[in-house]
């Protein structure tokens, strides 16, 4: 659990890596380029109407400074309060018709004098003042009638002195406005509209507002005329950008607006196409960290996972050798080391258990030397005196039976303290394994136990005549195949006992005593080459054959083992090495 | 950057002080503010409720707008930013009402309580104090004699001032900067209330040689074309050609620099003989909701509004705390206004300068002398005041 644990934290922490510079990043770009662009697209509506406003305002101008000069040359002839003589008026009629044939854009002009009195080209249009306290002169409120929309044009007319001699009212033809919104190139739903300062439509591109129509109440362009200059505004998914003409022209009195609107969908297009795409890169570099962040990380965690998976081997005991972990740069190093680390905790396990078993056999040795040699000396006069008592008593004697019991058993105490003897012997011989031919050694235990066998009335059959040469002393070679021969007729008393051997990998054979009695329980072969330990019943065997067994074997660097044979019973099997020189054979 | 944290924080104590309103029709306010002050009124009144509905009037036509709509009471706006010149005609025609007590009570500065009374009724409440002084740049040395007592040192420290590629001194061909001239020789524009012309002596006709003169001789920069003052006036003082210029404060936007008092870069000095005036906030008698638009006349007034606006558009305050709030470039400018005198206060004083505006231009162009031309505006003024007087 913890492992998954890991490997799912480092994937949380690579995606955390991923996430956070990606979101952060990723917001800020979103953020900044939605600004950017949709500032852009202001700046570029504000520029055409800018453009557009800058036409009309030069339009407005030059018909003002054409009116302005024509009002100054006509005051220049004439003299404060003094009646218009008919040369006067002729001339004052040429120069009307002069404007009205050379300056397009000015449908009529009025003149009237100081008190509003009419001097030529008829009556004031209604709505007009004579420009008091305007400076001069004045661009008044666009008027509509059926002709179109026209706007007055308020100039005076002062002498040379400065003196006010009458004032030109120049009605101006709107169609040009009209004209110039026509040829602007507009984006996809895009529309312009000029209006005067009450908010009337003067020219639009908006068949929806039509002209002479009033837009008041349009936030656009409410916040168009109360603005001092320009700016945008964002209502009902249109974008308005508007400018106050009154903001840059010279005409002082003029106060109209040009608003630009358009769809959001139409003027951000290319906006939300950019944030389209950088929202689909982002979720694919997403996907694509996570995706490497995840295969990383199973790289990384998948060494320590068998890293923990060896350490709980070796906590359960298993210190068997095993291929190192291997994993990049410190994680192969733990790996090495932990391999490492479990030789030499099995190496220190056996050497642990080696030294305890070590310990008791070499008590038993000591104590078994000392018991033999105390005890063989009064045991053969015990021995001696039951034999010579018995012999001299008749066969039908009472005491004789009892005097033979005391011989045997003596006798069996004798064999008892033999054991000992070699048990300790086996102790304190110092290593004298040779080469030497299992076949011969084969042969002469068959020998000598033959008695042994018949007595328990079983069969004894060995097959080493061919096994090749092992390292492994004579005597101590002897010594082990008796034991183990005698130990199976104990276990199978009649039954049928084979001695043989089979070869093995390494340059090793195996020498196999098998019987076909009980077996060996699986819970006892552990201990079964211990000291005094025996599952025979009580009074058979002494309990130290195989201890013996062990002891000679685990001297001469061979190893003993005990499971089931291949027909039932046991099958121990003596594992050792050939030996690379065969003694020659002795001679008959 | 400074400027605007004042003003956030100027816009944040007057928001605190706002009690919570409920929500209505919007004010109509009909102004005359310039681009930088309507920037920052639209920041003002962005958030506010009841909405504000600006609406700008170019100050040439104003006069003659608001009159025809007040008269007319069609779309009637609730409150008015007008000229204090304009106050007079207003007030005689009953299209003006009183301020409410409290407002009234406000701890006016006295010039702005003169300007925004008539007949000893306050009438109005004063925005700000305007007025011409004497500019020039803080860096530069200032020239001899330095402030000018009377016009005649002017005129001697802007001769010597002029040198190649620069000229003395700067103004305008309009009759408002001949009212400094007329006063240093002992005329003056005409008093509706007097009965006077002004200009009958010799002394106007030599004001007007005087100034023609300055300009005749280089002293005085050659004047723009009608309509682009502000901008020329501007580039020429940036660029160093102007020594002394002779504005008001709302010119201060395009020519001061913006420093951690607000804007700053300019000495200012007293203009012996200048005009004083005031813009005033008036609510019409034909305003649907004259207590929203006393309200907003309120705010737009308040001394943290107006200390505000001094930094960020060099407004002269109104208010005794507005003005001791109020930035350096303000309150030199209330400095230099103090011996500054306003205009006749009548009705027609604001009309007078449409016939003294072309005169004075044609005399400096050449077309006509002086005497030429005061005769003009003599036979035009007696018109005026003959029908004022009807």
């Amino acid at each position: 659990m913890r492992r998954r644990s890991l490997a799912l934290r480092v994937i949380g922490v690579l995606t955390l890596a991923a996430l956070i510079p990606t979101l952060a990043i990723g917001t800020l770009a979103f953020a900044r380029t939605r600004a950017d662009l949709e500032r852009e697209v202001v700046r570029g509506h504000l520029a055409l109407i800018r453009a557009l406003g800058a036409g009309l305002d030069a339009t407005l101008q030059d018909a003002r400074r054409t009116v302005e000069i024509a009002a100054a040359t006509w005051a220049d002839t004439r003299v404060d309060a003094a009646p218009a003589s008919e040369l006067d008026r002729r001339a004052t009629e040429r120069l009307l018709a002069r404007l009205d044939r050379d300056v397009p854009v000015i449908a009529r002009v009025t003149i009237v004098d100081p008190t509003g009195a009419p001097v030529a080209g008829g009556a004031l249009p209604p709505g007009v003042d004579l420009g008091a306290r305007s400076f001069g002169g004045y661009v008044g409120d666009a008027a509509f009638s059926a002709e179109g929309a026209h706007v007055p044009l308020v100039v005076q007319a002062r002498s040379r002195t400065g003196a006010l001699v009458g004032v030109f009212v120049a009605e101006i033809d709107l169609g040009f406005v009209a004209d110039a919104l026509r040829g602007a190139r507009l984006g996809a739903g895009a529309t312009v509209t000029v209006v005067d300062g009450r908010g009337t439509v003067v020219a639009s591109t908006d068949r929806r507002a039509a002209v002479g129509t009033s837009r008041k109440g349009d936030v656009a362009i409410d916040r168009a005329l109360g603005a001092a200059a320009e700016g945008h505004t964002s209502r009902a998914d249109e974008l308005a950008v508007f400018r106050n003409l009154a903001s840059y022209q010279s005409l002082r009195g003029v106060r109209w607006a040009i608003v630009l609107t358009q769809p959001e969908r139409d003027a951000y297009a290319v906006a939300a196409a950019t944030r389209r795409l950088t929202l689909l890169v982002a979720v694919i570099a997403l996907a694509l960290a996570l995706a490497v962040g995840a295969f990383l990380a199973a790289r990384l965690t998948r060494p320590l996972a068998a890293l923990a998976t060896r350490a709980d081997a070796i906590a359960h005991g298993d210190t068997a050798p095993a291929p190192p972990i291997r994993g990049p740069g410190e994680v192969g190093v733990l790996g090495a080391r932990i391999e490492e680390m479990a030789g030499r905790i099995g190496e220190r396990a056996e050497l642990q258990a080696a030294l305890a078993r070590g310990d008791r056999l070499a008590s038993v040795g000591v104590m078994a030397a000392q018991v033999a040699h105390e005890i063989n000396n009064p045991l053969t006069t015990v021995l001696g005196y039951a034999a010579l008592l018995a012999e001299d008593k008749p066969a039908d004697h009472a005491d004789r039976a009892g005097l033979e019991l005391i011989a045997d058993e003596a006798t069996r105490m004798k064999a008892i303290v033999a054991g000992l003897l070699g048990y300790a012997r086996a102790e304190t011989d110092g290593d004298r394994a040779t080469a030497v031919a299992p076949g011969e050694i084969g042969r002469l235990v068959a020998a000598l136990l033959a008695p042994a066998v018949r007595k328990a009335k079983a069969t004894l059959t060995v097959t080493l005549d061919d096994a090749p040469a092992i390292g492994f002393d004579g005597h101590a070679l002897q010594q082990v195949l008796v034991n183990l021969v005698t130990n199976a007729l104990h276990a199978a008393p009649g039954g049928a006992i084979t001695v043989g051997w089979s070869p093995l990998p390494g340059g090793r054979i195996a020498l196999d005593v098998c019987d076909d009695g009980p077996g060996v329980p699986p819970a006892e072969r552990a201990r079964v080459f211990d000291p005094f330990v025996t599952t025979k019943p009580a009074g058979v065997g002494t309990g130290l054959g195989l201890a013996v067994v062990r002891h000679l074997v685990t001297r001469a660097g061979a190893a003993i083992a005990v499971d089931d044979a291949p027909a039932g019973g046991a099958r121990f099997r003596l594992t050792v090495a050939t030996a690379l020189v065969v003694p020659p054979a002795e001679p008959p | 950057m400074q400027v605007r944290i004042w003003i956030a924080g100027a816009l944040a104590l007057a928001a605190c002080d706002r009690a919570p309103r409920a929500e209505g029709p919007p004010v109509r306010f009909a102004h005359t503010l310039a681009p930088a002050e309507a920037a920052a009124l639209d920041e003002l009144i962005a958030d506010r409720a009841p909405a504000v509905e600006a609406t700008l009037l170019p100050f040439s036509r104003a006069e003659a707008v608001l009159g025809a709509t007040l008269a007319s009471a069609d779309d009637c706006p609730d409150l008015l930013r007008i000229d204090a010149t304009w106050l007079p005609a207003l007030a005689t025609a009953g299209r003006v009402s009183p301020p409410p007590p409290a407002l009234a009570a406000r701890a006016w500065l006295s010039a702005g309580r003169e300007l925004a009374s008539w007949d000893g009724r306050l009438l109005a409440v004063p925005m700000s104090l305007d007025g011409l002084v004497l500019i020039r740049p803080a860096t530069a040395a200032p020239p001899t004699p330095w402030p000018p007592a009377d016009l005649a040192q002017l005129e001697a420290a802007a001769t010597a001032a002029t040198t190649p590629g620069r000229h003395g001194l700067g103004l305008r061909v309009d009759g408002y900067w001949l009212v400094p001239f007329l006063r240093g020789h002992g005329a003056d524009v005409a008093d509706g209330t007097r009965g006077t012309l002004g200009i009958d002596g010799a002394g106007a006709e030599a004001a007007l040689a005087d100034l023609a003169a300055l300009f005749a001789r280089g002293v005085v920069a050659p004047p723009p074309a009608p309509g682009a003052e502000a901008e020329h006036e501007a580039a020429a003082f940036a660029r160093g050609e102007l020594a002394i210029l002779i504005s008001g404060p709302w010119a201060y936007p395009a020519l001061a620099t913006d420093g951690p008092d607000g804007l700053g870069g300019l000495a200012i000095a007293a203009l012996p003989g200048a005009p004083r005036g005031a813009q005033l906030l008036a609510v019409p008698t034909c305003a649907r909701s004259p207590e929203r638009a006393w309200e907003l006349a309120g705010e737009l007034t308040a001394p943290a509004t107006q200390a505000a606006w001094s930094r960020r558009l060099g407004a002269v305050p109104t208010t005794e705390d507005g003005l001791a709030a109020a930035a350096p470039l303000a309150r030199a400018t209330y400095a230099a206004l103090a011996a500054a005198r306003p205009l006749p206060r009548h009705p027609l004083s604001a009309a007078l300068f449409d016939d003294l505006s072309p005169a004075v231009a044609a005399v400096v162009a050449g077309d006509a002398t002086p005497a030429e031309a005061l005769d003009g505006v003599r036979r035009a003024w007696t018109r005026a005041l003959a029908a004022g007087a009807r």
